[in-house]
């Protein structure tokens, strides 16, 4: 019979793959999006032993080993990957990419938040926020412009040109980058949390551009070839046992 | 699985969305005084896999799977960068070179901002919109001969009356705002004032960035149709990749049923 549940397990695990694909191919056009990869991984195996009574009598404790069996499988994580997405042109004065290591720093309604997501505006009182209406951190606190035509350093510095055609500073993004061990955790709409230390940073600023989604098409559309055949083949194996079941059950000791 | 249905449908949904608002573009590449606007997409909340009966066996001290839940709409985007000038015929053809609106009188006294300049005169003299909405100024044209009339740089409107003489009018101010993005569109394509683009700031065009009027031109649209073909194709296939994903999650469906076919 374990051999039911072990291809409803593998099914199962082909569905929750489904889940994390169809939501990267969702998110194909969400700035800022990273994708995730469902990671598959078997239960702990365990050896197994054929007991041989005849041969081995009067022996104490003689196994013999068949080899090892697998339980079940299982998702052991999605890993989220953080490469580099492409950069599209908006041409938008308050579009901004980070191109390298980092992320922008908002000030969420539980504390800081990271994203990759560049699409800024201003609110009523000209301070810098993400569409939800976060205030973007600058170095020492939120930006504030009076216009919403602000040119951007490569470094991250922000500034206007006023009445006079005079340049004004106003202020410089505050850019936060993390090692890979940092456990950026997904809290929706493309912000991440981690409790992490800083790590050095390496970018370059850019306006004008968005960092789209790092899912493609092609990649996704491959894994969901591989899902549908996975699980089909998880199918098989189960109307097989299913067979069998039938042999065993209706046909073992009938004399027909 | 019905969460993979789900994720396909927001995609879906999106995309479709995604190509309205381009077809809008599209539609208006030729229409004077038009932002052109853009959606934004971004994902929604994660789960635990676990939760969902789904196997899991995370590695020890590991961040536990997660499954998402598709995409959502942020709100419309809109481009305030300015179209190019085309030159025009007529004396109240006004256009506005750099970031100001005309305010508008609306029949019902309202006020409303654009950026169309396209300027009639009704029975009593007044400067209309072509719906017959006022231009917010303390003078008439009445008695004037339109073809004569001429508005400088700097909002100054003269013309000659009947007599044949020269003589000032008045002022056309413009206002800005320090939040263009967030005023909201009206069912005719006029700009009206929200809490988020905070109250207008009021002046003759030439100061504190309102741009200078540039008659007998039009602004033309600041739709760039490369632009719209580039995000015609990206919001075509992804609503296709969205679409597939859902057939596929029928397709396991079918396959479960196909059990005990």
């Amino acid at each position: 019979m374990r051999g039911l549940y072990l291809s409803e397990g593998a099914m199962l695990v082909q569905q929750a793959q489904l889940q994390v694909i169809s939501n990267n191919l969702a998110n194909l056009r969400s700035a800022g999006f990273k994708r995730d990869q469902g990671v598959e991984t078997s239960f702990a195996e365990w050896m197994i032993y054929e007991l041989r009574p005849e041969k081995d009598a009067g022996r104490v404790g003689a196994l013999h080993p068949l080899g090892s069996k697998a339980h079940n499988v299982a998702t052991q994580e999605t890993v989220t990957s953080f490469a580099q997405g492409p950069l599209e042109v908006t041409e938008r004065h308050l579009d901004f990419a980070i191109v390298g290591n980092g992320f922008f720093q908002v000030e969420g309604e539980e504390g800081i938040l990271y994203t990759r997501n560049g699409r800024f505006m201003l609110d009523a009182d000209g301070t810098l926020v993400t569409a939800d209406g976060y205030p973007v951190q600058g170095v020492g606190g939120p930006i504030n412009v009076p216009t919403d035509e602000v040119y951007t350093r490569r470094d991250g510095t922000l500034y206007y040109l006023d009445e006079n055609g005079e340049t004004q500073d106003a202020g410089q993004l505050d850019i936060a980058a993390f090692g890979p061990d940092a456990g950026m955790e997904k809290v929706g709409n493309n912000y991440f949390a981690t409790d992490a230390a800083e790590d050095e940073e390496d970018f370059e600023l850019i306006s004008g551009f968005l960092e789209g989604s790092n899912a493609n098409l092609p990649r996704e559309m491959a894994q969901l070839m591989k899902v549908r055949r996975t699980y089909e083949a998880a199918q098989k194996i189960m109307i097989t046992y299913d067979q069998l079941l039938d042999k065993a059950a209706n046909e073992v000791g009938s004399s027909v | 699985m019905g969460r993979s249905f789900f994720n396909a449908y927001s995609g879906i949904a999106a995309y479709q969305r995604s190509l309205q608002q381009i077809a809008d573009n599209l539609a208006n590449v030729n229409t004077h005084g038009y932002q052109k606007s853009e959606v934004s997409f971004t994902e929604l909340l994660y789960s635990d896999l676990q939760d969902k009966r789904y196997a899991v066996d995370p590695l020890p001290g590991g961040l536990a799977p997660i499954r998402g839940k598709g995409t959502h709409m942020y709100p419309v985007t809109r481009f305030f960068d300015q179209g190019p000038l085309q030159q025009t015929e007529r004396s109240l053809d006004l256009a506005i070179e750099g970031d100001g609106f005309f305010r508008i009188i609306r029949e019902d006294g309202t006020e409303a901002y654009t950026r169309r300049g396209a300027f009639y005169v009704d029975e009593g003299g007044n400067i209309v919109t072509d719906r017959g909405e006022h231009l917010d100024v303390d003078f008439d044209l009445d008695g004037i001969m339109i073809n004569t009339v001429i508005v400088g740089p700097n909002g100054q409107v003269s013309g000659e009356n009947e007599a044949g003489v020269m003589v000032e009018l008045g002022e056309i101010e413009l206002y800005t705002f320090v939040n263009r993005g967030g005023l909201s569109k009206d069912s005719a394509g006029l700009f009206e004032v929200t809490e988020a683009s905070g109250e207008p700031e009021q002046g003759l065009p030439g100061t504190n960035g309102l741009g200078t009027l540039r008659q007998y031109h039009l602004e033309g649209s600041n739709v760039d149709l490369a632009m719209e073909m580039v995000h015609l194709i990206a919001s075509q296939r992804a609503l296709q990749g969205n679409t597939r994903s859902m057939i596929t999650a029928d397709e396991l469906k079918a396959l479960t049923l196909l059990v005990r076919g």
